[in-house]
């Protein structure tokens, strides 16, 4: 890409130089977008790892910058399967990779204060379901209600032919065409750019190696693998990919354990949750919904913490004060038996006096494994897809953790360690 | 849909379908799996707690494939690759049993629902299935646009150009009689 075509740049801490477009420098600048550099990253993780400050707004930079190189690997390499099976030509996958990222750069605008954990208090969806909205509904509006004028009669875009449905529809729920869904795998898949980016830089900011593994040589290898049981297509890796892959999917195995899931970090995310119910208490303890997305983007991270700061956050927020967090008196092993399981909701029972808390790793907004990857692999001239598994023993060894931890205030923390030692004797 | 769904809920039912599979000596792969808890919950109105999302390969839930995972790792599924035909096979395996006891209340309560879409659907390849799933989940996220055969018709195909107009207004009749019975 020249650069006139992309004539600014930002210096990210993971990528390196990211060049952008003017309508994309444009949108960055737009206040909706530079609210995200008031949305950290991995909420009260600096509790445990300091360094752990970073925001979504370099991280949509970032998960931007993959997903346009992951475009360009896989129109180099299956360029033939998009022109035949999904009807793209050159010309419309030079506007598809515009779509892409945008998309990838405004995937993350509705997260509410501290990402993810405050999606546990978005409101419950009214589609005969118990869902609760989720952050791309609100990604979703604020890109309709607050960027369409940008876009619309942004001169690039009318040059493309680009609107904004064109960049909804890459994380709508209902998609248009397989055109667009070829391209969802990118920003939200098995193998996405979200998670290639925020394992680098989650573990750059943090400071620990676990996260690191060859970016480039994952995105060198990708292509499209159809899938053997339906013949639909997937974003797949070739052969000689497969160890670059392997170290992907053992960096986010080592993050999850480490520090998504680490004792400590997820209680917070508890602390977190109880606050904001505090603070929201003339919205019924939950954020607005999407339709009203204007006052939902008045929360941010300064807006709670000013609140906590002036003693309104309750005794959650007090506790996020002062760093007195919540005790962990018990854990199940990383993967849990169903016996485990059904025994920690007998604890979970006779903890109840103390005031229990049960976190889960299953319901961790960060996911451990359990991926269908394919790769393709090539023999005596002929290439099929295959499970990255039948070709990898580190993958096929990697286990879905399932643990499950119960803690207590610290108060309680004695009393229920002997409760527990005596449950465990009986 | 009836109330909240327990992870032992979950895990039953999976193990439940895992059973029928392996009794009906029908081949179970992952993905035909995926579609039938997915039909399950939207067709038969069961409320299993999984969240399914759209992708080319039709409505997928990553939780659901992480608890086949788990399920396997516990001893509740086999989960074999046959090279041959290129396809993880799941099946019973001696703890499957255990697995649906675990959560026997809310098969018992579900059964009928679950009976009525295996017996309506059941049958289907992975590719079959997908295309109910496919009409299914735009039952549910186009409501306006399945009243109208011709416009879902339509969409399906444009999502799906793999399968033939007359397969695609087939798929849809049998889910608008399943719906209305």
């Amino acid at each position: 890409m020249s650069n006139t075509l992309e004539p600014y740049e930002i210096r990210d801490p993971v990528h390196g130089f990211i060049r952008l477009s003017e309508l994309e420098w444009e949108v960055i600048n737009q206040p909706v977008f530079q609210r995200l550099r008031r949305i950290r990253q991995l909420s009260w993780t600096d509790m445990v790892y300091p360094g752990a400050t970073h925001t979504r707004f370099e991280h949509s930079i970032g998960v931007m910058h993959v997903a346009s190189r992951m475009f360009d690997a896989l129109q180099r390499r299956s360029g033939n399967v998009l022109k035949a099976d999904y009807k793209f030509d050159d010309s419309s996958l030079g506007r598809q990779r515009r779509i892409i990222r945008l998309a990838a750069l405004l995937h993350d605008l509705g997260h509410g204060p501290f990402s993810h954990a405050a999606e546990e208090l978005m409101p419950r969806m009214k589609n005969g379901t118990t869902d609760r909205y989720e952050h791309e509904h609100y990604s979703r509006e604020a890109i309709k209600h607050l960027l369409s004028d940008l876009i619309e009669n942004h001169k690039e875009a009318k040059n493309n032919g680009i609107r904004v449905g064109d960049i909804l529809d890459v994380f709508e729920e209902s998609p248009r065409s397989a055109g667009v869904l070829v391209w969802k795998d990118l920003v939200s898949g098995q193998m996405d750019a979200d998670r290639m980016d925020y394992l680098l830089r989650d573990a750059h900011h943090a400071g620990v190696q676990y996260g690191r593994y060859d970016l480039d040589r994952v995105i060198y290898s990708l292509r499209l693998c159809p899938d053997p049981e339906t013949g639909d297509h997937h974003i797949g890796v070739e052969e000689s990919g497969v160890h670059a892959v392997e170290g992907l999917l053992i960096a986010r195995f080592m993050m999850f354990t480490q520090l998504y899931f680490h004792k400590t970090r997820v209680i917070y995310d508890y602390h977190l949750v109880e606050c904001l119910k505090e603070l929201l208490k003339s919205t019924r303890g939950v954020f607005q919904p999407p339709n009203k997305i204007e006052k939902f983007l008045e929360w941010d991270d300064w807006k709670v913490l000013g609140l906590i700061s002036n003693q309104k956050g309750g005794d959650h927020g007090q506790i996020l004060r002062d760093r007195r967090h919540y005790r962990m008196v018990f854990s199940t092993n990383e993967l849990a038996t169903t016996d485990e399981i059904t025994r920690v909701d007998e604890l979970r029972d006779t903890l109840e006096a103390y005031k229990c808390v049960v976190r889960d790793a299953e319901k961790s907004w960060y996911k451990s494994g359990s991926e269908e990857i394919w790769a393709w692999k090539t023999s005596d001239g002929e290439g099929r897809s295959v499970p990255l598994e039948t070709l990898s023993p580190v993958v096929d060894g990697l286990i879905k953790i399932n643990q499950r931890r119960i803690y207590v205030p610290e108060n309680y923390r004695s009393d229920a360690i002997a409760e527990v030692q005596q449950w465990k004797e009986n | 849909m009836t109330g909240m769904t327990g992870k032992t809920d979950q895990y039953a039912l999976v193990a439940f379908l895992i059973n029928h599979s392996s009794r009906a000596k029908q081949q179970l792969g992952k993905k035909a799996l995926q579609k039938k808890v997915h039909l399950i919950q939207e067709l038969g109105g069961v409320n299993a707690g999984y969240r399914f999302s759209f992708y080319t390969y039709g409505p997928y839930s990553v939780g659901l494939a992480g608890d086949l995972h788990v399920i396997a790792n516990s001893g509740g599924a086999e989960i074999s690759y046959n090279s041959s035909d290129n396809l993880h096979q799941i099946s019973a395996s001696k703890s499957t049993d255990q697995m649906i006891k675990l959560g026997q209340g809310f098969i018992e309560k579900n059964q009928p629902a679950i009976n009525k879409v295996l017996e309506a659907f059941g049958n289907r390849t992975a590719k079959g299935l997908e295309l109910v799933s496919t009409i299914a989940y735009l039952h549910r996220h186009s409501p306006k646009e399945f009243e109208d055969t011709e416009k879902l018709a339509k969409h399906v195909m444009e999502l799906k150009p793999k399968y033939t107009e007359t397969e695609v207004t087939t798929a849809i009749g049998k889910v608008k009689d399943f719906l209305s019975n």
